[in-house]
């Protein structure tokens, strides 16, 4: 009997999933627990397992091919068995659900209903990217027609001038040695989420410099203590940002369409950088967690990130984000926020530096540059401000941590 | 009289006038509606509806004459005052017809000369000559158009007559001289020259109908001259002279040389002018250029609670833009908030076959710079026009990106019934994709609309895709 594969759910928050490239072709032999085909979410990469032993009789989704979850993706069964794509779960079904799914791609994710557009404002909008669920249609009853499409356009892209002529169009010379390759899906998936956050929040950055004498002090102590962990400053920082959230709140929040969500959990992603691109692990309840869990915590996602292992649930559900380019002698560099998260931490690289220290002498000091970005549509500067104002606090004296 | 009510005065009852008045009255205004001559106006009694009653002789003719190719021989005779007083019933039986709908809505009708002599009363001179002074809240001012008779040497022959005139005629004339290859003068140049009459059209300008797309015109050129008519553009009248039987008209031709031609009527249809000259608009204020009486797209002039609709405002000059135009200025009288959208705006000329046309011509996108795809069917692959002995084009010019529908032009059977269609689909601002994703029905000359549209994709069935 033939088993239809279908796209499994890999986190909470998945909706579809991206078909890659397909690890076994139709006719080949299949044991149950093969990989057939890579796969991508908005979150990770993984592989779809055969979940039984048989041939590859069909594929159904094709590479590049953004699947529902539950959507059927091959069919697995024994040599020669007839079988009726159409009758068991129709192709052109699941091609419908991922057409029709095509406008939410630019859509938020809540939507109001029926959204009443022209069928030119329709194909305007999905081209240039433009969310219809926000715009007011001064066509007949409401309509949404293609003047409103390009009206909206333009405010998007008089709010960000800088980005608009960033984003004119040049044409990359190519020579005969340049190598040219296709985007990979996880290089699609960042490029989509960055561009997404980017185009629909607005950033602020705000910078500070931090003398980390007596973190350095911390962390070498505590690692010259504790032989069998190795503590990262990362560990340390994902410790300081947790305490700082549970005394600001209101930056441990993301955005839900017309809602503001102050979460109750503080759970810190980490991005972590990947030859193929990066993903962001989280560390759940880091508040209530000591350094030694935070340390064994990260020191797992970043083993199972680089061997492609996470699962889903183990890259949802940050409600902060952390980015540290210091091991790349970055000085300071501004992040781009994580959505629908409020906001990310950048992190560069401890320098020593000559500062006038409070007896007006020139003293050597281990310096750090601190970079939070902010989703302006939730915070404001002075919020975000005692945010990393409180992650200051901690950096220059850890034990502000206890109190 | 209630006193609650608004009160709604209407000037001219004619296919702009009438259907304002029964829409205020919809709306719940008192209505008034003051008609100097007959109910229907220019349309229905010396327009469109005459025309094309003539029009349907002058088809039925056709077809009688070439019945035999289907197999009915007959020996045709045509008796042309039977077909005007066809024509004559016709009209009466929708004059009767709008005057029963004036009745219901509860329009009261006052037939006399309308004039202002301030902002808020007219005075109607009636028939019998006593007057009367209406007062009112508001004003719909829908008096229409009458022919342009161009100051020519000899324009006053007998042998001149307009469209009013040409429509009476009571026999077809051996030969007419059409002056101005517009509409009119295309039309009335169909409906005789089908009926044996020899035609000749002047026209000043490049080409007939400039409004229609060009590449079709051609197509239409050709149909009328089939049936004898002769087309001489870039022509002008120099003067017309009588000459007992008939008149003769001096031309100059394109190349500057002189011609005369000889024709026993001779048909000014150069263009209509608006036809306000006995409305004394400035003793209300009302601006006007000329005549035309300026008017916003709610059709406000710029006096407030005075609006001018129809070919008064001269806009466009056609019943359907009148209609829509006294809709809207009933609408927004009565409070509400209404605009005149000219987006959809069908033209048609009843040619044989007819010629129909709705937004950009592919002259137009050209010169406007829009980047623009053509799909073209013609009729001749069509079974259902096949089987009418019918042919001619389709023709669709569409965005080059998003292939949204720009213009639509047609010339074949039922192009003026097609049009509404492309109309709906100009309003709406479909894309070919729904065109195509329409089935149309089998067989029909409808199929053609959307063979055009595929061939927008180069991919129609039914010819081959260059």
């Amino acid at each position: 009997m033939a088993t239809e594969i279908k796209m499994p759910q890999l986190g909470l928050t998945m909706t579809e999933g991206l078909i890659g490239k397909w690890k076994k072709q139709v006719g080949d032999a299949v044991k149950k627990g093969d990989a057939l085909v890579e796969i991508t979410t908005d979150k990770l990469s993984s592989e779809v397992e055969s979940e039984t032993d048989g041939i590859l009789l069909a594929i159904i989704a094709k590479e590049g091919d953004e699947i529902p979850v539950q959507g059927l993706i091959a069919v697995v069964g024994e040599p020669n068995e007839k079988i009726n794509i159409a009758a068991d779960s129709p192709r052109a079904e699941i091609k419908a659900a991922v057409k029709e799914e095509k406008p939410a791609v630019a859509a938020p994710k809540v939507t109001r209903g029926r959204i009443i557009a022209s069928p030119l404002a329709k194909k305007t909008a999905a081209k240039m990217g433009v969310d219809l669920s926000g715009i007011t249609g001064s066509g007949f009853s409401g309509r949404i027609v293609q003047k409103d499409v390009l009206t909206q356009q333009q405010n998007v892209a008089a709010a960000e001038v800088p980005q608009a002529a960033a984003e004119v169009k040049v044409s990359a010379p190519v020579e005969s040695a340049d190598i040219i390759k296709p985007l990979t899906n996880m290089r699609k998936v960042i490029g989509k989420r960055m561009a997404e956050s980017k185009h629909s929040a607005p950033h602020v950055t705000l910078t500070t410099e931090v003398t980390v004498d007596k973190t350095v002090a911390l962390r070498n102590k505590l690692n010259a203590k504790n032989s069998d962990m190795r503590f990262s400053y990362t560990d340390i920082l994902v410790k300081m940002a947790a305490t700082a959230l549970r005394s600001i709140p209101a930056m441990n929040s993301s955005i839900d369409g017309d809602n503001i969500i102050i979460h109750d959990r503080i759970n810190i992603g980490v991005a972590v950088a990947l030859e193929e691109g990066l993903l962001v692990p989280v560390v759940r309840d880091a508040d209530r967690k000591g350094l030694k869990a935070i340390c064994n915590d990260t020191k797992d996602l970043i083993t199972k990130a680089r061997g492609s292992k996470l699962t889903g649930d183990e890259l949802t559900g940050g409600t902060f984000t952390i980015s540290n380019l210091g091991g790349y002698d970055i000085d300071g560099f501004t992040p781009i926020i994580n959505l629908p998260e409020c906001a990310i931490l950048g992190v560069g690289r401890i320098v020593r530096k000559p500062i006038v220290n409070e007896n007006n002498e020139i003293v050597p000091a281990s310096m750090l540059t601190l970079s939070l970005s902010f989703d302006h549509r939730i915070a404001d500067g002075a919020l975000a401000a005692q945010l990393l104002k409180a992650i200051k606090g901690y950096l220059e004296d850890p034990d502000q941590m206890y109190l | 009289m209630d006193k609650d009510k608004i009160k709604i005065v209407v000037i001219g009852g004619g296919p702009g006038g009438y259907v304002a008045a029964i829409r205020a009255s919809q709306l719940g205004g008192e209505v008034t509606l003051i008609e100097k001559e007959h109910i229907g106006g220019t349309c229905l009694n010396i327009g469109c509806i005459p025309t094309k009653a003539l029009l349907h002789t002058a088809e039925v003719y056709d077809a009688a004459v070439h019945g035999s190719d289907c197999g009915v021989i007959a020996n045709v005779k045509l008796d042309f005052a039977k077909a005007q007083q066809r024509k004559t019933a016709v009209v009466n039986q929708l004059v009767s017809g709008v005057k029963g709908l004036l009745s219901v809505n509860k329009v009261k009708v006052i037939s006399g000369l309308a004039s202002f002599v301030s902002k808020d009363a007219i005075q109607v001179k009636t028939a019998s000559g006593s007057t009367e002074t209406i007062k009112a809240d508001k004003f719909i001012i829908a008096t229409g158009s009458i022919p342009v008779m161009p100051p020519l040497p000899g324009i006053d022959a007998k042998q001149c007559i307009d469209s009013t005139g040409v429509l009476d005629l009571q026999e077809v004339p051996e030969t007419m001289i059409i002056v101005g290859g517009g509409v009119i003068g295309v039309e009335i140049a169909t409906l005789f020259g089908t009926l044996g009459c020899k035609v000749t059209i002047i026209e000043m300008l490049k080409e007939i109908l400039p409004m229609m797309d060009g590449e079709l015109t051609k197509i239409i050129r050709g149909k009328l001259a089939q049936k004898g008519v002769d087309i001489y553009t870039e022509t002008k009248v120099v003067s017309i002279k009588d000459n007992g039987g008939e008149a003769l008209v001096t031309v100059e031709t394109s190349d500057g040389k002189s011609k005369v031609f000889s024709g026993e009527k001779v048909l000014i249809s150069v263009g209509r002018r608006t036809n306000t000259e006995a409305l004394a608009l400035d003793k209300a204020g009302i601006l006007n250029d000329r005549g035309r009486i300026t008017a916003n797209d709610k059709m406000e002039t710029n006096v407030p609670g005075i609006y001018a609709i129809g070919d008064c405002n001269g806009k466009v000059m056609l019943a359907h833009i009148a209609s829509v135009q006294g809709e809207i200025a009933a609408e927004n009288a009565l409070g509400h908030d209404s605009v005149f959208d000219s987006k959809t705006n069908p033209s048609c000329v009843y040619t044989i076959p007819e010629f129909a046309t709705i937004g950009l011509t592919e002259e137009k996108a050209k010169e406007q710079g829009i980047e623009y795809i053509v799909g073209k069917f013609p009729f001749s692959a069509n079974g259902k026009s096949l089987i009418m002995g019918e042919d001619g084009m389709i023709k669709f010019i569409v965005g080059k990106e998003y292939k949204e529908i720009l213009g639509v032009h047609i010339l074949g059977p039922r192009a003026t019934d097609l049009i509404a269609e492309c109309a709906l689909a100009i309003q709406m601002e479909a894309t070919v994709d729904e065109i195509i994703a329409t089935i149309h029905s089998h067989p029909t000359v409808n199929e053609a609309v959307r063979e055009a549209a595929l061939a927008v994709d180069k991919r129609a069935i039914h010819i081959p895709n260059k």
